[in-house]
């Protein structure tokens, strides 16, 4: 985790100095998003032992599975570029039912206005999330777009309409009786769960 | 003489009386908008009375519960506010006009695990809102509610207070708001 920051800084302190050697406006700046996350298909590898009779049972499958979520991440970031900004965001979400994560990623947008004041953005995610009950670092990816309305000439508020992929590994489901194989007898829980997100976006 | 001096004053606090409600600075200005926070989610309505007061309505979908499983359904909120200017502040490129008010609050909401109830009482607000010199603003708020909901206990009717409205508080509040006229 630590070499993870340590890196995350390095890049954006590179950022900053080779945007000042060419000469471009750097732009430091803070905000807030909120959103919902709906999750709209589950793909799953559980293999575990049967507790019953010993056995070893491998379960693959792409299941559509529906469940709405919230999301809210704290952002901070610099505009270095023509049409270029980066920001790390810390925040709280949820990826499946009664699983919430405090994701920490770096987001690079990407606007077709060469001020990035207005107009449509593009924007890619990629972090890890961190799980409050488990030892499991759960890997986040985003992609999507949206439309930045300028407030003034310093604030700013985005739509955003996007897709995610999260990992997990989650309790393994018992095909008996409903209930949850124990840990010991798991031997791997894989999940990666598919969302789309609507999201807006303040920066100040 | 008397009689003379009777109409002078009555004619001076009617022209007083008059100058007070023509110097009134009376707008048909007002916002609607959306309701964002961890609460829940909605539409609200504000009307502008004045340079220093507002009147705001928010009607919204309830989250309590819904967001952490505890609930499946959102319940329905209603808050009303008449809302004071205390201070602004003018930035370069924004004004930042300081609010708190008192108010209602009345809905069909739960409270923590407990089932949805009827619920009603003081709502309270304070926040501050962000005008940019075009028509969409934002608001940003904390309320408090000091409320009581109705529980039917087997056979009897339980007025018990609303716990949810003292711990909530925290949670903030965003409207973005466009505002009319």
């Amino acid at each position: 985790m630590k070499k993870l920051i340590i890196s995350l800084l390095a890049f954006l302190s590179c950022l900053v100095s080779s945007a000042g050697q060419e000469g471009r406006d750097v732009r430091f700046f803070y905000g807030l998003e909120w959103g919902y996350s709906a999750v709209v298909l589950i793909s799953y590898h559980y293999n575990y032992t049967d507790p019953e009779d010993g056995y070893r049972v491998d379960v693959k499958g792409i299941d559509p599975n529906y469940h709405s979520n919230g999301m809210l991440y704290l952002r901070t970031g610099l505009e270095f570029a023509r049409h270029l900004s980066a920001s790390l965001n810390l925040g709280w979400q949820g990826i499946k039912q009664d699983t919430r994560i405090i994701p920490v990623f770096l987001r690079e947008c990407y606007h077709f206005n060469e001020n990035r004041d207005r107009g449509a953005l593009i924007y890619l995610s990629q972090g890890i999330g961190l799980h409050k009950d488990k030892q499991y670092l759960s890997f986040l990816g985003q992609f999507g777009g949206g439309y930045r309305i300028a407030l003034s000439h310093k604030n700013s508020m985005d739509l955003l309409l996007g897709l995610q992929l999260c990992t997990d590994a989650p309790k393994v489901p018992s095909r008996e009786n409903g209930s949850y194989i124990p840990n010991e007898f798991i031997r791997s829980s894989k999940a990666c769960y598919g969302a789309i997100n609507l999201g807006i976006s303040i920066s100040f | 003489m008397k009689k003379c001096i009777n109409r002078a004053v009555i004619c001076l606090l009617l022209l007083f009386g008059m100058g007070s409600i023509v110097s009134a600075q009376e707008t048909n200005s007002f916002r609607i908008g959306s309701f964002h926070s961890a609460k829940g989610f909605g539409v609200c309505y504000e009307q502008i009375i004045d340079e220093y007061n507002f009147d705001s309505f928010c009607l919204y979908a309830d989250m309590g519960g819904v967001l952490i499983g505890e609930h499946s359904t959102p319940g329905i909120k209603f808050n009303y506010t008449r809302d004071i200017v205390f201070k602004t502040i003018e930035r370069e490129d924004k004004t930042v006009s300081l609010y708190a008010g008192p108010g209602l609050c009345c809905g069909y909401i739960s409270d923590f695990k407990s089932p949805k109830s009827i619920t009603a009482g003081i709502h309270g607000t304070v926040g501050a809102l962000l005008s940019y010199g075009h028509r969409l603003e934002l608001s940003f708020n904390f309320s408090l509610d000091l409320a009581f909901k109705l529980i039917k206990d087997d056979r009897r009717t339980i007025l018990s207070l609303y716990g949810s409205g003292l711990l909530k508080p925290l949670l903030p509040e965003i409207k973005i708001l466009y505002r009319f006229k």
